[in-house]
């Protein structure tokens, strides 16, 4: 009984410590270092939903080389922590962005790219599209059809000052 | 049934829908060897739904430079008509898009689920004429 109550008590420190942990990270100087470390690892994965795939790809190709960023495309929806709307989201698609984002590890962000990610673009009022932000919390919006990959730079720039200077978007446990 | 020819490489063929399948398998005999396209078009006022098969060769070099088009046309409120898949395997996917879209029944197409839309899609097939649309933004 004397060793389990030892277990106990370990368990009860070892969670006191974890509270303690969570709340220093929120104050300042802790909370600005750890948003600066995660506004340099962002990981985009390779979710194409529609043509502004090849812009997005463009992007991290050597001519733009979005990887000066500290952006890299990886495969896992484990390993990575933004996801980009890329174009036009069928209801189909929808289904897959919503299970790919759930399975993303948190923080996370999303970045919707091109018109038919803002509001259906040239595909408004069908009858087979999804708009992104009904389904997903979106951080930053990227304009053009589609964007120049300067365009998906800036986006990405934009989403990593947001993390820097406000706060991040995501809910803090 | 008649042949016409709409330029040089481009042949149609209208036909019966019931003799749809006895001029398939002739073609297929002739050397058309597969199916590239199957649309559906909907003629509202004349009540009927064309279905149209584009057909073409890869084996046959001379056949190659040839599409013909293959037109039958079926009543609007029963549109059925038998499946080429067995004649023309490469039939399947565009045909399950038209019941899909167009909401024509082939008999004879072994998979009955959906391919393009989701499963619980309501309001009947999209691209009919009197399909209506659910208006949404600044007008609704």
């Amino acid at each position: 009984m004397e060793n389990a109550g030892g277990t106990q008590n370990l368990k009860n420190a070892k969670n006191n410590f974890e509270k303690t942990i969570r709340k220093v990270g929120k104050r300042k100087p802790f909370s600005s270092v750890r948003n600066w470390g995660i506004s340099f690892s962002l990981w985009p994965v390779h979710f194409t939903t529609a043509c502004c795939g090849t812009e997005f790809a463009a992007a991290f190709c050597p001519r733009y080389d979005a990887e000066r960023f500290g952006v890299l495309p990886f495969v896992g929806t484990r390993q990575c922590n933004v996801i980009f709307i890329e174009g036009t989201l069928t209801k189909k698609m929808a289904e897959a962005a919503k299970i790919v984002y759930d399975q993303m590890p948190e923080p996370k962000f999303v970045i919707a790219m091109g018109a038919c990610a803002i509001d259906g673009g040239i595909f408004w009022n069908s009858y087979n599209i999804v708009r992104p932000h009904e389904i997903l919390p979106i951080d930053a919006y990227i304009t053009g059809c589609p964007p120049r990959p300067e365009g998906v730079l800036k986006g990405l720039i934009m989403t990593q000052e947001k993390i820097r200077k406000r706060g991040t978007p995501y809910p803090e446990s | 049934m008649s042949i016409s020819v709409v330029y040089p490489t481009y042949l149609s063929a209208v036909v019966e829908p019931s003799k749809v399948v006895e001029i398939a398998q002739k073609l297929n005999s002739m050397g058309f060897d597969h199916v590239k396209s199957v649309t559906g078009i909907d003629f509202l006022e004349e009540n009927k739904i064309v279905v149209v098969y584009h057909v073409s060769s890869f084996e046959d070099d001379e056949l190659a430079q040839f599409i013909l088009e293959l037109k039958t046309s079926v009543d609007r409120l029963n549109p059925r008509i038998k499946s080429l898949i067995e004649i023309w395997p490469s039939a399947e996917f565009p045909e399950r898009e038209t019941t899909d879209l167009m909401g024509v029944t082939f008999d004879g197409q072994p998979k009955k689920e959906r391919l393009m839309l989701i499963d619980n899609f309501e309001g009947g097939p999209p691209l009919r004429k009197d399909f209506k649309l659910k208006t949404e933004g600044i007008d609704a």
